[in-house]
């Protein structure tokens, strides 16, 4: 038989077909409902913030660090799971998994570029809605939008860190049980960042105490008085982390996070509709 | 075993917990068409799947173009795959799927569209080429696979059941594009559970049954086979004793059975001539025909055949 020749092409390096799958994955996403639901959701939080504090119940920077350090961490947390978690599952569910690794590039940049996406959304609505309650909060005070510029910067370094790492956590634990992807997140959360993070000393270990340090008020865990005196007694009083320590804490969540989803999809068989 | 064979399985096995989907299959695929026939659960899928890379092989070993496909990057750039379900991504056009597609395998980015587009009409679809995928009928978005599959000229094109959901029209356009790929010297491998689908591509076919490789070999030789089987035709009629009288007489018929009030079974080895004959019995006869099925002619009786387990 005749073998008619083909023209070889070189396929794209792997950190560009990252970057492609970085694009394509925004395509998808951009025309999602889930980044409508998003945006919807993190409107709302901003404009009932604006009406709190255009209703003059406490000053503009109170209303907006008040605002991101009690609501934005489970804002962080809930985009996370809608985009990171299911990125794997919901590709399994539809069989596009194995179209993704068909590719003529390693798994870890498909998955790395899918990776780009999910922090790319979802950092993005969090520091636009930090912005917009920024200044939505300020729309009283205009004058003082310049003087708390500093608190703005923080917030968006805080939110930045929270979303890569959030993503990058869910990502990995999405992928690790594919069938159920927002098991291993919602076991997470209700260990580390609700049972830990409202527990003395051990809120140390969760993702919210160190967005809090970052947002320069960590959200100690009060009890009354009494409680509070027998705790430093006996020595369990959470310990005071520096800015840097608690970045570096959301680094290590990042990279880990990333580093064990990419070891988690680049060896497993995902095996969709009939056997 | 060819020494040239693109696809090589050696002692091949794959099974999931307890369930044995493919067992110890040995067999050289060489270039051209070849079909991959089997029933329903047969293992053509977990087969196409190691073979593309997505699954490792329990036991043995798969070779294609003589390298291992799991997790082989650079060996993904010369297999194409299509299968019957998933794989597209509904939130895209069949352009944008197909030019990323070509953009990963190295195509220029101001060129993928021309190329895409240049795919997608190789299957008729133009009229598609910038149509969200979620609003392409089933057919179109099965074609929409094997452009994709095809536009990058692979090596070794992997399709399983190709034909699903494709109408008639589409159907001969897709035929013609596999024989192409076949007479190029590409190695075309094609699954199917429908024997006549297969025959109209390629004479050489692989027969899988409960994950053993029963048979390998030429096409016509399968027909045959499944020629002198004992075939049964049931007739629905009104009137379905007088049918049989009306048919006693002929050679090919070798018993009649009366599952219901209204239905005749004939048990025949020469099914053709009897389908031919009934039509014409039944009108001399003013016998009304409602229906006229096989409820044996299917590959899963042919297998049931071959390994003894049928009559």
């Amino acid at each position: 038989m005749a073998t008619k020749k083909r023209i070889a092409l070189v396929p794209l390096p792997p950190l560009a077909a990252a970057w492609e799958v970085t694009r394509l994955e925004l395509t998808r996403v951009v025309r999602g409902k889930a980044l409508r639901a998003a945006v919807v959701i993190a409107g709302l939080l901003v404009v009932a913030a604006t009406i709190s504090c255009l209703a003059g119940a406490r000053d503009s920077l109170a209303t907006f660090a008040g605002s991101v350090r009690s609501l934005f961490p489970w804002l962080a947390i809930a985009l996370s799971m809608l985009f990171a978690a299911r990125v794997i599952s919901d590709d399994v569910d539809a069989g596009v998994i194995h179209y993704w690794f068909m590719l003529p590039s390693p798994r870890w940049a498909v998955t790395v570029g899918k990776y780009l996406c999910s922090a790319a959304v979802v950092t993005g609505v969090l520091v636009g809605s930090t912005v917009l309650l920024y200044l939505g909060t300020h729309i009283a005070e205009p004058g003082l939008v310049g003087s708390h510029a500093g608190d703005l910067g923080r917030a968006v370094l805080a939110m930045l860190g929270a979303g890569l790492s959030y993503t990058a956590v869910f990502l990995f634990l999405g992928a690790a049980v594919a069938d159920l992807p927002y098991l291993l997140p919602l076991i997470h959360v209700a260990v580390l960042e609700v049972g830990a993070g409202s527990s003395p000393v051990l809120e140390i270990a969760s993702i919210r105490h160190h967005v809090g340090v970052v947002l320069g008020t960590p959200a100690q865990v009060a009890a009354d008085e009494t409680v509070d005196t027998v705790l430093e007694t006996l020595g369990l009083v959470t310990p005071e982390v520096p800015l840097w320590a608690s970045l570096l804490v959301m680094a290590i969540v990042f990279a880990s996070g990333l580093a064990l989803g990419v070891i988690v999809t680049e060896f497993s068989e995902y095996r969709t509709g009939k056997p | 075993m060819s020494e040239t064979a693109a696809i090589e399985l050696r002692k091949f096995s794959k099974w999931y917990g307890r369930i044995i989907a493919v067992n110890d299959v040995s067999v050289g695929i060489d270039r051209g068409v070849t079909g991959l026939l089997g029933p329903n659960g047969a293992g053509k899928t977990s087969l196409l799947r190691c073979m593309s890379g997505q699954m490792r092989p329990s036991l043995g070993a798969v070779r294609i173009l003589g390298q291992d496909p799991w997790r082989n990057p650079a060996l993904a750039r010369d297999i194409g795959l299509c299968t019957d379900q998933g794989w597209l991504m509904d939130e895209l056009t069949p352009a944008e799927l197909i030019g990323f597609d070509l953009r990963l395998r190295g195509v220029e980015e101001g060129k993928t569209r021309d190329r895409a587009i240049e795919a997608l009409e190789q299957f008729d679809l133009g009229h598609a080429v910038d149509r969200r995928i979620n609003t392409l009928s089933r057919g179109t978005r099965q074609r929409v696979k094997l452009a994709q599959a095809f536009a990058y000229d692979p090596e070794v094109l992997l399709l399983d059941e190709p034909l699903t959901g494709i109408d008639p029209v589409a159907r001969a356009t897709t035929v013609k594009r596999i024989k192409e790929r076949g007479a190029a010297g590409r190695c075309v491998l094609v699954s199917s559970h429908v024997l006549h689908e297969v025959e109209s591509m390629t004479e050489q076919v692989l027969l899988l049954h409960k994950g053993r490789l029963v048979a390998h070999g030429n096409a016509m030789e399968i027909r045959d086979l499944l020629d002198q089987h004992p075939h049964r035709i049931a007739v629905e009629c009104d009137r379905p004793r007088d049918l049989a009288r009306a048919m006693v007489d002929l050679p090919s018929v070798q018993g009649f059975s009366f599952p219901s009030e209204s239905v005749v079974e004939l048990h025949t080895k020469q099914p053709d001539e009897c389908y031919a004959a009934v039509p014409a019995r039944a009108l001399e006869a003013n016998i009304k025909i409602r229906r006229l099925t096989s409820p044996d002619a299917t590959l899963e009786m042919l297998f049931r055949y071959l390994v003894g387990e049928g009559s």
